[in-house]
């Protein structure tokens, strides 16, 4: 399957046409990772954002706990990690580690910022994206918090 | 009401620091003002909504609710915002809010807000980004919350968190900063 083939069958990059497809392309870097390889670190600030090709990716959060490694969830083809790392420049909260050989395409935002500045409508539709992804993260917090909080006391 | 620019400047600077005159009044023309009684909701927790509100007048209290209690986050009032997760993709509120005084608010929709970014491109781009930013900072906030905590939680062996004050008390200060509470209130 083709770099773009693999964007079009990521649901949120489904409304880009050929030619932003094409440009994205050219802005991303595709790399091949170890099993074991930490993708993105709690120890380093992450400036980049990944779409998964290949393979699968384990979410684990280490840093600061008692408990030790905590793994929070697998993430396979399709999927976008460092989505926070294209709009502020902080040390990610958790870690994304290869499980088995990943294959990868990542965005610096370097990348992005020099897109935003030659072309309008490729990072609007990132922002777009990103805004989604935020959102659905949030409601997702406030959502378990909330039937925690609520939870029935009988 | 119309609001001019340099009020609105004064009133909501971290987003008019993004327009420039024409994107101002442009943005201004777009504002829908609204007028609430004390009392009445603007969003209800769980229900559709599509906005994202600037208080001009009033105040007003932002909570979560079930069928049996009330769980307050915090108080707005002039220069605020709130219902920014809205903006970025229309859907269920996470937050009720009530004015408890008359206030007057401007609303801005996702799809208005879709309609100045052919001619403001920039302008709406960098909105946008600062909002998403607020998001970040509220939900890196609330991670690091969770997690810190999480040893405390394991602590606990049944399973009615809510029979843990302490544990209440945590989740709702983590409620309130994802709402962009400054952290716990009365």
């Amino acid at each position: 399957m083709s770099f773009i083939e693999h964007l079009q069958s990521v649901p949120l990059f489904s409304e880009m046409t050929n030619d932003e497809l094409r440009t994205l392309e050219q802005s991303m870097v595709i790399e091949d990772y170890p099993d074991g390889h930490k993708i993105i670190s709690e120890e380093h600030i992450n400036d980049r954002f990944y779409v998964l090709l290949e393979g699968e990716v384990e979410i684990t959060h280490e840093k600061d706990t008692e408990r030790g490694l905590q793994r929070i969830s697998t993430m396979g083809p399709g999927s976008l990690i460092g989505l926070h790392g294209l709009i502020g420049h902080n040390r990610p909260i958790v870690s994304c580690r290869a499980n088995g050989a990943v294959k990868a395409a990542y965005l610096p935002s370097a990348a992005f910022n020099l897109l935003y500045q030659y072309n309008t409508r490729l990072p609007h539709h990132f922002q777009t994206i990103v805004a989604k992804q935020l959102a659905a993260d949030y409601r997702n917090i406030v959502g378990e918090l909330r039937e925690m909080m609520l939870a029935d006391n009988d | 009401m119309d609001m001019r620019p340099a009020s609105f400047k004064e009133q909501f600077p971290a987003i008019a620091e993004h327009c420039g005159p024409a994107g101002l009044n442009d943005l201004l023309a777009a504002l829908q003002t609204i007028n609430v009684q004390s009392a009445q909701a603007v969003t209800s927790d769980g229900e559709y909504c599509d906005s994202l509100y600037l208080v001009v007048e009033g105040k007003l209290v932002s909570q979560i609710t079930s069928d049996r209690e009330t769980i307050r986050l915090g108080s707005l009032k002039k220069g605020d915002i709130f219902s920014e997760v809205n903006i970025l993709d229309p859907g269920p509120s996470t937050s009720t809010v009530i004015a408890t005084e008359d206030s007057m608010l401007l609303a801005l929709s996702h799809n208005t807000f879709r309609s100045l970014e052919k001619p403001h491109p920039v302008m709406t781009g960098n909105i946008l980004r600062m909002i998403c930013s607020i998001m970040v900072d509220r939900c890196r906030l609330a991670d690091k919350l969770l997690f810190s905590k999480y040893a405390y939680i394991e602590g606990i062996t049944d399973s009615k968190s809510t029979q843990h004050r302490g544990l209440i008390e945590w989740g709702r200060d983590i409620l309130q900063k994802l709402h962009g509470h400054a952290g716990t209130q009365s």
